[in-house]
């Protein structure tokens, strides 16, 4: 069971949506407010977050204990990724490797 | 449509958030959407996207309110659309509204007192007296200092439930949004904290 435990906390950004990834994925090079991380997320991904969207993830995964607030600037806030969030979204890129390789192989493309 | 407009119509989607979203992301919400406004996203889809979050923030905040919570939030925003359309319309307008403020739960009391008290900006301090367990958390006492007629018995008492389960503790206030006495209110604290549970502050503006 404690591996199983190990494992769930690993991986819970599979739960968490496309969004949480997407965060984590931004903030994992500093700490970002909200603006800053839609823009950084429309650059490197192409997807428009909305912002009622952004919240939605900013809050859950504070909950999580995957991303902590920092003191506010002016009226922003910034948010950087926790150890634990650096480790949940290394799990859950690995997972993705894993998956988009055996994606890959079978449609004969191919490793990158 | 100008920008002012633009603007009001997503303040008025803002506000079908809970208060307690609104305390903690409001500020940051308004800022991060006249960003969003400046470098030409369309003022639609930044009020649907708030719009969505805030019917989603309400569905999961209490399983027993999701569904009618869900929908208050979107009547709510969509009523406050044509509203805010026009000029002359103050929003909400403050004078005609009171605060409540209800301590949902019981350990945190002082820290969630004392920033409901700051947003408000109301000049009322929130102090601890050391009780027994089965009052942590409950308002023990308001005292006004210097209350002018005006606020001289302005805030009134919400009873609750106490920590212990009995009823009759004071867990809430309601004060004028334009509160402007000093005060001081005495919690219950208890003699050592080892609680850990997630707690927060529901702050319900309501129409007179």
């Amino acid at each position: 069971m404690a591996s199983r435990d190990v494992g769930d906390s690993q991986y819970v950004l599979r739960r968490a949506g496309d969004a949480s990834v997407l965060i984590l994925t931004s903030l994992a090079d500093g700490p970002k407010h909200g603006y800053a991380l839609i823009q950084d997320i429309r650059a490197f991904s192409g997807v428009q977050l909305g912002p009622g969207t952004l919240y939605g993830a900013l809050d859950r995964l504070e909950r999580l204990g995957l991303i902590a607030e920092l003191p506010s600037e002016d009226r922003r806030h910034p948010y950087r990724a926790t150890a634990a969030g650096v480790t949940a979204l290394r799990s859950h890129l690995d997972a993705l490797e894993r998956v988009s390789m055996t994606g890959r192989l079978r449609l004969g493309l191919g490793a990158v | 449509m100008r920008r002012s407009q633009e603007s009001r119509i997503i303040a008025a989607v803002l506000r079908s958030y809970p208060a307690r979203w609104r305390s903690r992301h409001g500020d940051e919400a308004t800022v991060l959407a006249s960003a969003l406004l400046e470098d030409g996203t369309p003022w639609w889809s930044i009020a649907g996207s708030f719009l969505g979050g805030a019917a989603k923030e309400r569905a999961f905040r209490k399983p027993s309110l999701r569904v009618g919570s869900a929908l208050a939030a979107i009547t709510v925003g969509i009523a406050w659309i044509p509203l805010a359309l026009f000029e002359s319309l103050t929003p909400a307008s403050a004078s005609s509204t009171t605060v409540t403020i209800i301590i949902s739960q019981p350990g945190d009391s002082v820290r969630q007192l004392e920033s409901a008290f700051a947003i408000h900006h109301f000049k009322i301090a929130v102090v601890e007296r050391p009780v027994s367990t089965d009052v942590v958390g409950s308002i023990l006492s308001v005292s006004t200092v210097g209350a002018s007629s005006d606020n001289a018995g302005a805030i009134s008492e919400i009873l609750g439930q106490c920590n212990g389960g009995e009823s009759g503790c004071v867990v809430g206030l309601v004060l004028p949004v334009h509160y402007s006495g000093s005060a001081r209110v005495t919690v219950g604290a208890a003699t050592t904290s080892n609680d850990a549970h997630h707690r927060y502050l529901a702050i319900e503006p309501r129409l007179q």
